[in-house]
């Protein structure tokens, strides 16, 4: 059973990606979307990526809100980066999803 | 007349807190500025939390079909808005500390309270 964890909240509200990490499980999925991408900024990403690596998480991140954003070009080099496509498959890939904000 | 407005021109501190794409808030302070800045208020923004992203250039919300507040934020020096002020430890926090697209001034916590001290209104956003 692998679940997929939506984040949208920014790093500026930390209590969403601290239940998100808190309450995921091993080889879960999780999906930066809306203001979640600015954890895709390295400052940012290094707080939680030990977490992460950790509990073998997968990390995504929506494309077109980096895009958005402007930090499309500042993100980690380590990171995947998904379509609205790619976003669709993601769901279907995982057995639920769950949002986090 | 003159010595009226003079009298009447207030130092207002805008603090914005919101991120670029998050909601209208960022947008209506903008608005508040621009009309504020018509009537000759000494005005003075300060960005901190997320309100930092705000400044990252090359920004394109149109892809989720959103509009550019970056435009309209560089264009505030033009209406005679030049105090910017930008909080230090956000912009650390994310790593973003140069490369604006508003000159502004970095400051810390302390000179942060003195901004709030010195401003007869304080507006946030």
């Amino acid at each position: 059973m692998k679940t997929l964890h939506i984040l949208s909240r920014s790093p500026e509200q930390p209590s969403a990606m601290d239940r998100c990490l808190k309450f995921s499980s091993k080889n879960d999925s999780l999906l930066l979307i809306e203001d979640g991408v600015y954890f895709a900024l390295p400052s940012t990403l290094s707080k939680i990526k030990q977490s992460l690596d950790a509990a073998n998480i997968t990390l995504y991140v929506l494309e077109q809100d980096l895009v958005a954003r402007g930090i499309h070009k500042q993100t980690d080099q380590s990171i995947q980066t998904v379509t609205y496509d790619g976003f669709v498959e993601l769901t279907a890939t995982h057995n639920k999803s769950s949002s986090w904000y | 007349m003159t010595s009226n407005s003079t009298k009447a021109r207030k130092k207002v501190l805008i603090i914005l807190t919101q991120s670029p794409c998050s909601g209208s808030l960022s947008r209506e302070a903008i608005d508040y500025c621009l009309a504020a800045a018509a009537f000759e208020q000494d005005l003075a923004l300060l960005f901190t939390g997320d309100a930092v992203l705000q400044l990252i250039k090359d920004q394109n919300p149109s892809v989720i079909n959103q509009k550019n507040l970056t435009k309209t934020l560089s264009a505030l020096p033009i209406y005679g808005i030049e105090k910017f002020y930008v909080d230090l430890s956000s912009l650390v926090k994310y790593g973003i500390n140069d490369n604006l697209c508003l000159p502004t001034i970095k400051v810390d916590a302390n000179e942060i309270s003195k901004l709030l001290t010195n401003a007869d209104t304080i507006l946030n956003f």
